[in-house]
């Protein structure tokens, strides 16, 4: 993956890049959240509260996308995040493995 | 089903092949081109880091304590 | 770019074929260079001469050109011998001081000559097809969303909740979707896998590729005699007529997958 910044996008590159980490940060947060909800250790009122600071979180996200015309930007950025998230977790989990295995003890 | 032939619509599965398969002789005679992209490895890490950090809940912990310095403060903010 | 025809102490291996005789293939090598065959030990190697350089160019037309060339070389090549080992893109032998261009290839086949052979024997009368098998996850989730009971029950406790309550709902439910979509991915990926298994020879699993159109579940790579694909196509017919699932497939290919060492 190439993130590329030249003088004239260097502004949108960064903001892009900055959105893109609070988008992640969103993530771990509403990840977090769920964890939470489903270990039962909020009460209604705090899942209340949590759910609709996630809620505001989203719409000042997405608002500022909009404003700033980030909305391709930070896609593209996320897209070759996942796309290296990717291939990294496949070099540990490569299917491949699994039946390389799987067919040795057939041989066996 | 017919396999797709024709070389425009399969050039990318070629290329696959073609420049990471096929025999490579392993002998100091030969010179190939290193055909290695530009992976940024350490960004790489850095990522599959943060996942590992979720999976095993070392958040969680950062989150318990977040949680509880929220309380004891009785702000109303949200505990996240 | 290289000018190949000023210093011929390079030569440009294509593949590898069992030969008594020496062969010329004609001006059919990349960019017009003659190709013929370098013989030792009843293997040989299917080359043309070129400089001791490997062959690069930022034009992707270029590239493009010469990795579509070197397939047309091989396929001539295995239309000659049967069988051949084909050589990845830009493998180039050089001179050395042990000895010229062409000592150094028939060192090689003579050295390497059994583990030649070996991969020879492996894919003798086989070809390759390439199978890509991808789906439609919105459709494949609206089904999932629709049988799994415990989706089912988060939408119905959602109904008359407040706005926090049921954001932090449809997050769970979000949740529980995925993962019951990655079980749908793994279980659809065995069955398939031991369909396609029981029509070939032998099967790798590829990596994936991101970045399609659709994403994809399966990227398989499958050595089957020549004249058999007719099973393998016939069961990929089937995958591909199921609801959500799209089968590409292509071929028959010089067996890249299966010549490399394990």
């Amino acid at each position: 993956m190439a993130i590329e910044i030249d003088e004239g996008n260097l502004k949108q590159g960064l903001l892009g890049l900055v959105i893109t980490l609070v988008e992640i940060i969103q993530d771990a947060l509403r990840h977090q959240a769920v964890r939470r909800m489903e270990g039962g250790s909020l009460t209604e009122a705090e899942m209340e509260r949590l759910g609709e600071a996630l809620i505001e979180l989203d719409s000042a996200v997405a608002q500022i996308k909009e404003e700033m015309g980030l909305v391709e930007t930070v896609k593209n950025i996320r897209g070759g995040l996942d796309g290296v998230v990717n291939e990294l977790i496949d070099d540990f989990i490569n299917p491949q493995k699994l039946f390389a295995a799987a067919d040795r003890e057939r041989l066996n | 089903m017919e396999p797709t032939r024709d070389i425009h619509g399969t050039l990318s599965d070629l290329l696959d092949r073609i420049l990471d398969k096929g025999v490579i002789i392993n002998a100091d005679v030969i010179i190939t081109l290193a055909g290695i992209p530009l992976i940024a490895v350490s960004l790489k890490a850095a990522v599959a880091g943060m996942e590992t950090m979720l999976e095993y809940g070392v958040m969680a912990e950062w989150d318990e304590r977040t949680r509880a310095d929220a309380r004891e403060s009785r702000k109303q903010t949200v505990p996240v | 770019m290289n000018n190949h025809n000023e210093h011929k102490h390079g030569r440009y291996v294509y593949c590898v074929a069992e030969s008594v005789e020496t062969i010329n293939l004609g001006a059919i090598g990349l960019d017009g260079n003659e190709v013929y065959s370098v013989l030792a030990d009843g293997l040989c190697a299917v080359v043309h001469d070129c400089s001791a350089e490997a062959y690069a160019s930022e034009d992707e037309q270029t590239l493009h050109r010469w990795v579509i060339n070197h397939q047309d070389v091989v396929k001539a090549a295995s239309e000659r011998f049967g069988t051949v080992l084909p050589m990845r893109f830009d493998t180039i032998v050089q001179d050395t001081e042990k000895g010229s261009v062409n000592d150094n290839i028939r060192r090689w086949l003579t050295e390497d000559g059994g583990s030649l052979r070996s991969r020879l024997d492996r894919i003798r009368g086989k070809e390759e097809y390439g199978v890509q098998i991808s789906w439609d996850p919105k459709r494949i989730a609206e089904t999932v969303s629709s049988t799994d009971p415990e989706i089912k029950q988060v939408e119905e406790e959602i109904r008359g909740k407040s706005k926090g309550l049921s954001y932090m709902y449809r997050l769970r439910q979000d949740k529980l979707l995925k993962s019951a979509m990655e079980k749908e991915a793994e279980d659809r990926f065995k069955d398939f896998y031991h369909r396609i298994e029981g029509c070939v020879d032998e099967i790798k699993v590829e990596r994936t590729k991101t970045g399609e159109e659709r994403p994809m579940l399966a990227n398989l790579s499958c050595l089957v005699l020549r004249e058999q694909s007719a099973y393998l196509a016939k069961e990929l017919e089937k995958i591909n007529s199921m609801s959500g699932f799209f089968v590409r497939f292509t071929g028959p290919w010089p067996p890249y997958s299966f010549v490399g060492v394990e």
